[in-house]
């Protein structure tokens, strides 16, 4: 065993993480692999492996998170049973015909998905597919259109239910269910951004996004309503029932997410999509992707246990409360260190790894720690959309259409006003912090 | 080498295959608790544990087969431009330094503690069922032990690829 100042264990512990994840070994890996080597130096194996497992075993057994493969498996089966196609074509209808129509369509349609996926890989590359071609066949400017599936598909992992909010609640003690009802006004609040930004943008540049002529969205006005009633309505009123449900403190999120599971596969099996192969592809993803993240939490989880009690925590801590400016200069300084390591570690590392040594930092500052969660969260946008590390533009490159001829220089270029409408919606939530805080305190009874 | 490499992968795919429908059986025990609680007001302490349960069993059966198909994140920007046998040479080192201890460990502790957990028949303290923890315990310590298993295989072909040249399948 060792002995190394606070300051050398964290500044060598995250050094590694970001070293090895920059290299390609998996996340996961990187850290578990530096939590229990930096573990046996500085308190010998015995303890060290032991941290190890119990909380891994903690994570496993997490109530709370259970909600994560519920989420996953309901918004991949919301995915396949073909909601997203036919809320596309009946917006299209009402919305082509503004300049600037479909990219408004994206962005309303990556809103509702939002609400119903909860991963960001899964909305982006629904958008990818569904409203990308539709845009760029239509002369729509490459940039314009591909920024607006980046941001429109990254409010996925804000608007609740989703997994990020999910993760972020143990991690920070925040019940799930207020974090949820925090995120759903900014979530809007980036939503109408968006589209507001979008309608300037084509009234100023028509040639950029030209208008739907009418010829191709005539239909008469019974079924254009009707079209959009009888696509919208099922996953709404399913989103609102497990919404609502956590809302009106009948169901905690991890039941929400269970019922709501079984609740798209109803819907799946109403609108004809389900069948062996569908149920199969679902479960096996959920498999998947649950088992990545609970990894990654597992491991990230036993890293903070061994970085809190090494004293990196009280390190970091000192190092950020010493940045001058205040409580503001320190606040802008926590922001940017977020926007950063966005960069660089997948989201789920800072999750699992950052917010625990942060959430202090806030605490000290004397933020509200719902607010202090929500703007980590809402930065955390950024870092979607910002290259090199931008999972949004991995997953819009591997969906779209190589014919379509998007390059990732459209799309860096497509995104840059989004990411900066996002910070002006980090300003509006300084200044009117009731934004998030505000539905959060209307619930009956938050878990 | 060859036929233990294939066995490895077989077993890991096996266990996906299987393991992948405790996610319906999970989303299935929370209706059924969440039912009997609103609709027959009757809850049980049995449903609850069991969800965890197979919870548990789902991540941590997941965890090898997630990396026999090399899904586990990895941010491959950087990577994906490197020519495969530096690619593998990472992996070789990453294996060495990281994920051999980390797999080694957690059996180290996760397999004793599965036994010692069925010895004195530990028990949930979470609910008034109060259900032995020993089969989720063994269920968790077999988890990685196939993510150890998956390991060696993917580190083996890794070394090959490193050394030879030439990718091993």
């Amino acid at each position: 065993m060792i002995s190394l100042s606070p300051e050398m264990v964290g500044l060598v512990m995250l050094g590694s993480i970001v070293v090895g994840v920059i290299l390609g070994f998996p996340l996961a890996f990187v850290i578990g692999g530096v939590t229990i080597t930096m573990g046996i130096l500085l308190f010998g194996p015995g303890t060290a492996s032991w941290i190890l497992y119990s909380r891994t075993w903690e994570i496993l057994t997490s109530y709370t998170l259970l909600a994560v493969p519920g989420f996953i498996f309901m918004g991949l089966m919301l995915g396949h049973s073909g909601v997203a196609e036919k809320m596309f074509s009946s917006l299209y209808v009402w919305l082509g015909g503004l300049r600037g129509g479909l990219a408004i369509t994206t962005v309303v349609l990556g809103t509702i998905l939002a609400a119903t996926v909860g991963i960001i890989g899964a909305s982006v590359s629904a958008l990818a597919i569904i409203a990308l071609p539709a845009m760029i066949n239509r002369g729509y400017d490459k940039a314009l259109a591909s920024g607006a599936v980046c941001a429109g598909g990254t409010l996925g992992i804000l608007i609740p239910p989703s997994i990020m909010l999910v993760v972020y609640g143990p991690m920070a003690l925040i019940s799930v269910g207020k974090l949820f009802f925090a995120a759903f006004l900014p979530g809007l609040l980036l939503s109408a951004l968006y589209i507001g930004y979008v309608t300037v943008y084509s009234f100023m540049r028509p040639e950029m996004a030209p208008a739907v002529a009418p010829q191709e969205r005539a239909a008469p006005l019974l079924k254009k309503t009707t079209d959009l009633l009888l696509s919208m309505l099922p996953p709404m009123f399913l989103i609102l029932a497990v919404l609502g449900s956590i809302f009106a403190g009948i169901a905690t999120p991890t039941e929400a997410a269970g019922v709501g599971a079984i609740a798209a596969t109803l819907l799946a099996v109403i609108y004809r999509h389900l069948n062996w192969r569908v149920l199969r592809d679902v479960v096996q993803q959920t498999l998947i992707v649950s088992a990545m993240v609970m990894i990654i939490g597992a491991m990230g989880f036993a890293f903070v246990g061994i970085f809190l009690r090494a004293g990196g925590g009280e390190a970091v801590k000192d190092v950020i409360l010493s940045a001058p400016g205040g409580k503001w200069g320190i606040f802008a300084v926590v922001m940017f260190v977020v926007f950063l390591l966005g960069y660089f570690i997948d989201w789920l590392g800072i999750l699992f790894i950052v917010v625990p040594i942060i959430t202090p930092v806030g605490h000290e500052l004397g933020f509200d720690p719902l607010w202090f969660a929500m703007m980590i969260c809402v930065n955390l946008q950024t870092s979607f959309m910002t290259p090199p590390f931008a999972y949004a533009i991995f997953y819009l490159r591997g969906a779209a259409d190589p014919a379509l001829g998007i390059t990732t220089a459209h799309i860096i270029r497509g995104v840059i006003p989004y990411v900066l409408l996002i910070i002006v919606a980090l300003g509006l939530m300084i200044i009117f912090p009731q934004i998030i805080l505000w539905l959060p305190g209307q619930m009956i009874k938050p878990f | 080498m060859r036929k233990i490499l294939k066995a490895i992968d077989s077993i890991n795919d096996f266990v996906g295959y299987t393991a992948k429908w405790l996610a319906p059986l999970v989303m299935l025990l929370i209706s059924t608790e969440v039912a009997l609680r609103y609709i027959f007001h009757s809850p049980t302490s049995v449903l609850p544990e069991l969800m965890i349960m197979a919870g548990a069993a789902l991540y941590a059966l997941g965890w090898g087969y997630v990396h026999r198909l090399r899904r586990h994140v990895r941010v491959d920007v950087i990577y994906l431009y490197f020519p495969t046998r530096l690619q593998a040479g990472i992996d070789v080192a990453a294996t060495i330094i990281w994920l051999l201890p980390m797999v080694g460990f957690l059996i180290y502790v996760s397999v004793p503690y599965a036994i010692r957990s069925f010895v004195i028949e530990e028990r949930s303290p979470y609910t008034f069922w109060f259900p032995l923890l020993w089969p989720i315990r063994t269920v968790v310590a077999v988890g990685m032990i196939l993510l150890a298993l998956q390991s060696l295989a993917q580190f083996y072909r890794d070394l090959y690829l490193l050394v030879r040249n030439k990718a091993y399948d």
